[in-house]
């Protein structure tokens, strides 16, 4: 019987393939994940494909907010994740949150920068005794 | 050799300083991808260290958690607070340090949780200190060897198989044998004695009322005051059962590192053993013997190895240690019974046929055994209970064959009812542990020979005449003997001569 692959070796085969532009890599990944019946693993090796993409300086940040997010602020946060994260190209997704009541969360394959106003309601919760 | 430039050195510093300060608003997140049973399953975090606590978010805030296992792609890690509250998909975040409990003399007269919150229905308890739960045994030159006494108060364990400060001593035996009275005679002794030494009573997954009876005896005796109590019941998450012990530890090294003696006593370790197999086998962990993980050995090994004595230069503090193992049927030879027998400095084992017998406390003079309290022991007790254990175990070995009826010889007679005389004298009732001088003289009683016109059946009545008598008499002579000095000859004589006038009266 074959070993079992872990998603990270997998996610890190992937992601070199796809720093190589070799984009049929992903054809390839979804054939093995149907041939193992492992595709309820695909979510989760999307993120440990962003994370090998990370550590090769590809990162790719999702940015939530309960408002439309402007240029100049769009601008600021991706010089702030080049920054943090040592990145040499950074991708950016963003999408509109309401449940975030105000502020922004930003969010790296493994880290996350969140000053929402929800994340401020969930501390105050917790510090409750 | 290459060559350092100082100038980009600073540059470079300066440039790791400015990206590490920037990148502080950016927090390491995971996700819980399952959890049940208490255990939750977390995706990234893959800078997570072991035995990390995580914070997980929930409806109700957050719920800790500790990484038991960094695996490849997922950590799996045990839950502190309710199941129900996380849910999949769950916000994981490092809370950056391991687990630690307050420690410190503000828990004395407490009961808590292995969390150190109160359970006792008293304030929040501030602390201006807090301990490790797991951390590492101190090292071979930091040790001292045991030489101090722990008197338990209980003749037969103190003159037979005495305890010294830092030693562990195992108490093992079936259920209902008197396990937790020999431990509470103990904790009862310290406050009678004032020796100052600190109790502390972790309960693994004790019956809650079993506890409130505990805390209730232990107030009356005027014990709790230097007492903590670790309470976690059999209804508690197997992860605080598993941490009980270890928070227990940190919470008494605390006073054994500040030049203090602690005795801590566990009930039980099995349950524990129990508790951590649970844990194991939800982790996925391989099950080996008796379905306990491989490293169960080390799970008691590494908790018993932080009670010791401290060498002077590390104040002299001690830490006892009384771990319980409760065994079936007598088993002794079952995996964790043989496993905590040989971790420790010995053990006391308790029959249930003695028990019924009435022999309390039921201690098997064969099978128990101290490896290093002999060191530690006083020299008054030394010098009256030196053959004592020898002699008990001839006397069991020759009454079971005159129980087929043979003629016997005078010596052996005689030595079947010294036997009999020592057996009724050792019976000693719960919640009356004795002093050092009590003791000796009820021991040197029997042993001197000077008791052997007493009736057996009315020993137990003539060694409380005795001591009355010596206590109304020679309080002072008697409170010079509790020092525990081998007393003069003086001093001896004037016991004798009481011993002679109190078995008179007891003739059978």
């Amino acid at each position: 019987m074959a070993r079992r692959l872990s998603r990270r070796a997998l996610a890190g085969y992937a992601a070199q393939q796809l720093l190589d532009g070799k984009t049929a890599v992903l054809q390839q990944l979804a054939a093995y994940l149907i041939e193992v019946r492992r595709t309820k693993e695909v979510d989760l090796l999307v993120r440990d494909i962003e994370h090998a993409l990370a550590a090769s300086g590809v990162v790719v940040a999702d940015i939530a907010s309960a408002r439309e997010v402007t240029a100049t602020l769009r601008t600021a946060i991706v010089a702030y994740i080049t920054k943090a994260t040592s990145a040499d190209d950074v991708q950016v997704r963003s999408r509109i949150d309401t449940s975030l009541v105000g502020g922004v969360r930003i969010r790296t394959p493994d880290a996350e920068y969140d000053a929402t106003v929800r994340r401020q309601l969930i501390k105050l919760q917790a510090m409750k005794v | 050799m290459t060559n350092l430039s100082v100038t980009e050195l600073s540059r470079d510093l300066r440039d790791a300083i400015a990206q590490l300060e920037t990148s502080e608003g950016l927090e390491s997140v995971g996700i819980v991808t399952r959890v049940g049973d208490g255990v939750a399953w977390v995706h990234g975090l893959y800078s997570a260290g072991y035995s990390e606590v995580l914070e997980i978010e929930s409806d109700n805030g957050t719920v800790e958690a500790f990484a038991l296992n960094l695996n490849e792609d997922e950590i799996g890690a045990v839950l502190l607070g309710n199941d129900s509250d996380v849910k999949a998909g769950a916000r994981v975040s490092l809370k950056g340090e391991t687990l630690s409990v307050p420690v410190g003399p503000e828990l004395l007269g407490r009961v808590v949780d292995p969390l150190g919150r109160p359970l006792d229905g008293g304030p929040v308890i501030k602390t201006k200190h807090r301990g490790l739960v797991e951390r590492e045994a101190v090292g071979v030159m930091g040790r001292k060897s045991v030489h101090e006494p722990l008197m338990t108060g209980i003749m037969s364990i103190d003159a037979m198989f005495p305890i010294g400060r830092g030693q562990r001593e195992l108490i093992i035996g079936d259920r209902q044998t008197g396990k937790t009275a020999i431990a509470i005679d103990t904790m009862i002794n310290q406050a009678k004695q004032k020796t100052g030494v600190v109790n502390v009573y972790v309960a693994i997954g004790q019956k809650l009322s079993k506890i409130a009876r505990l805390v209730d005896r232990l107030k009356e005796e005027g014990v709790m005051d230097q007492t903590i109590i670790v309470a976690t019941g059999p209804s508690d998450p197997a992860s605080l059962l598993y941490l009980a012990p270890y928070a227990g530890t940190a919470m008494g090294e605390y006073f054994r590192d500040n030049s203090e003696h602690a005795l801590i006593i566990y009930d039980d370790l099995t349950k524990h053993a129990v508790a951590y197999r649970q844990m194991s086998l939800l982790l996925r962990r391989p099950p080996g013997r008796e379905a306990y993980p491989g490293d169960v050995f080390y799970l008691h090994s590494r908790l018993l190895e932080r009670s010791a004595k401290l060498s002077d230069d590390l104040g002299a503090g001690s830490l006892t240690a009384l771990p319980i193992i409760e065994t079936q049927a007598g088993d002794i030879s079952a995996y964790i019974p043989t496993n905590v027998i040989s971790i420790t400095d010995g053990q006391i084992f308790l029959e249930t046929d003695l028990f019924y017998q009435g022999i309390r406390p039921a201690i098997s003079a064969g099978l128990s055994v101290s490896r290093v309290g002999g060191a530690a022991q006083t020299k008054a007790v030394k010098s009256v209970g030196g053959n004592l254990k020898l002699g008990l175990s001839q006397f069991r070995e020759l009454a079971s064959f005159a129980q087929f009826g043979s003629d016997l010889d005078d010596a052996t007679k005689s030595q079947i009812d010294r036997g009999r005389r020592l057996t009724e004298l050792l019976k000693q009732a719960q919640y009356q542990p004795m002093g050092i001088w009590e003791q000796y003289v009820s021991i040197h009683a029997v042993t001197s020979g000077l008791f052997d016109t007493v009736d057996p059946e009315r020993v137990k009545d003539a060694q409380t005449a005795l001591l009355t008598k010596l206590w109304s008499d020679h309080k002072t002579e008697m409170r010079t003997l509790n020092k525990g000095d081998k007393p003069s000859d003086d001093v001896l004589a004037l016991i004798d001569a009481a011993i002679t006038s109190v078995a008179k009266g007891f003739e059978g």
